[in-house]
């Protein structure tokens, strides 16, 4: 055995006690963390029955006011053409509102399920962007918001990247249409597309209302939506931003805010070029660096 | 016979002979087998265990074995007939904190899930600083694993 003197016991001892004193922290913050965890089950459960409750409401609200819009027009024969077409639009935005949030939930299904598919293919992303701002026009137009497409002056028309488009369409669904529903009447949400060597960026800036660190904090959280946050009456499942999140993950990404309460939001989704070719490539048993198990 | 890429936070079971491929950096896939049914599965998970905050996907170990498990009895197997063979957890990013070593977290996650279950794991080749390819043959059971250099782009 070791002979030590005293000194060096003395030492041995402290440090004994200063690592008793950690072990007390590792097991009060194990009790915090497990306090936690508690708290978000029941919490869950409750999130649970409410979530399916407003997949209700967000469903049959738009089928309503399609139904009451189409039943109307139906009815009447003499309604001018300028109403006819406002009355259209509603029925196009309801009808838009309806497949998107479908889809979230088909593919929020997909990610529980672990069947996600990615179909990657080559896309045009100004194409896909500006095909999106289109589709909301109407809410940009009612909120009379000044978009700004960065590239749309700039040089390049095309953007090619390889990418699954229905989901890369949905991200910048979603990103856009939170840029409007957060923005005040008269706002402006600039958007802009890079690529480089690593992939591509694509960011969305809007001067609404932004949001706090606690509010950042919750925001991929599933089933938790910026507007339950007491600030606007604002309807959605409060699943797109947990699912972009996911769908941006999938495609080894990442998706990054930066805001400010009162001083709008800025997204920004960076996608790397996918690894291809993933499955044609072969290797093969006799290959000096592959083993068998 | 089917080829299926599987992508991170998926799982693939297939009652049909099938070659799963998929690429490993921290990420821990295990490979579930049926020898009397020559079937098999494949996972592919990121993070040790759910936060119950995203999604409850299979992107998480806990989540991602059991729901595996699940497979394998929907098609006709039993878990005293199944064996696994757990690949990944490479430490491929190098950080000195422990507690960011995921792919060791993800490993233990593994191997406690699967012990809990009473499955046991027949091979292995876990941690160290590379990532691996992995090519499965659900009909074989057999796991061809590449090392791949710790620099190799995309992988997770």
């Amino acid at each position: 055995m070791k002979k030590i003197t005293d000194s060096e016991f003395l030492e041995a001892l402290r440090l004994k006690s200063g690592n008793g004193g950690n072990v007390l922290d590792t097991l009060q913050n194990t009790m915090q963390t497990l306090e936690e965890v508690s708290g978000q089950l029941a919490a869950s459960e409750a999130m649970q029955s409410h979530f399916l409750s407003n997949v209700r409401n967000e469903i049959n609200n738009p089928i309503a006011a399609i139904l009451g819009i189409t039943g109307t027009l139906l009815k009447n024969e003499n309604i001018d053409r300028t109403k006819i077409f406002s009355m259209l639009r509603v029925v196009y935005q309801e009808a838009l509102y309806l497949t998107y949030q479908w889809r979230t939930i088909v593919i929020a299904a997909e990610i529980e399920a672990g069947e996600l598919d990615l179909q990657m293919a080559k896309q045009d992303i100004l194409l896909i962007i500006r095909e999106s701002m289109g589709q909301l026009q109407d809410l940009i137009d009612e909120k009379e918001l000044c978009v700004i497409f960065a590239r749309e002056d700039q040089s390049p028309e095309h953007l090619y990247f390889k990418t699954d488009e229905e989901k890369f369409r949905l991200i910048v669904h979603h990103l856009l249409r939170n840029a409007i529903e957060f923005s005040q009447t008269g706002g402006k949400i600039t958007l802009d597309a890079e690529q480089d060597e690593h992939g591509i960026i694509l960011s969305i800036k809007d001067e609404g209302v932004g949001m706090d660190f606690s509010v950042k904090k919750e925001l991929f959280k599933r089933f938790k939506s910026r507007g339950a946050q007491g600030e606007t009456s604002l309807r959605g499942l409060g699943l797109g931003l947990t699912v972009i999140k996911s769908l941006v993950d999938v495609m080894q990404g990442v998706i990054s805010i930066e805001s400010e309460k009162g001083e709008g939001s800025l997204f920004m989704v960076t996608l790397p070029n996918p690894v291809i070719p993933f499955s044609s490539e072969t290797i093969f048993e006799n290959d000096e660096d592959v083993e068998l198990f | 016979m089917e080829n299926q890429y599987l992508y991170p936070g998926n799982l693939f079971v297939s009652a049909e002979p099938a070659i799963i491929t998929t690429v490993l950096g921290s990420c821990v896939s295990v490979c579930l087998y049926d020898a009397r049914l020559h079937i098999g599965g494949m996972n592919h998970y990121q993070m040790p265990i759910w936060d119950g905050r995203e999604l409850a996907s299979p992107k998480y170990g806990n989540i991602a074995i059991e729901r595996l498990i699940e497979k394998m009895m929907d098609l006709g197997s039993s878990p005293d007939r199944l064996i696994a063979k757990v690949f990944g957890g490479g430490q491929v990013l190098q950080s000195s904190n422990p507690a960011l070593n995921i792919g060791k977290r993800n490993i233990e996650v593994g191997q406690y899930v699967l012990e809990k279950q009473g499955i046991s794991i027949v091979a292995s080749d876990v941690g160290g600083h590379a990532g691996r390819k992995l090519i499965y043959n659900t009909e074989s059971g057999v796991v061809m694993v590449k090392r791949l250099k710790s620099s190799a782009a995309g992988v997770q």
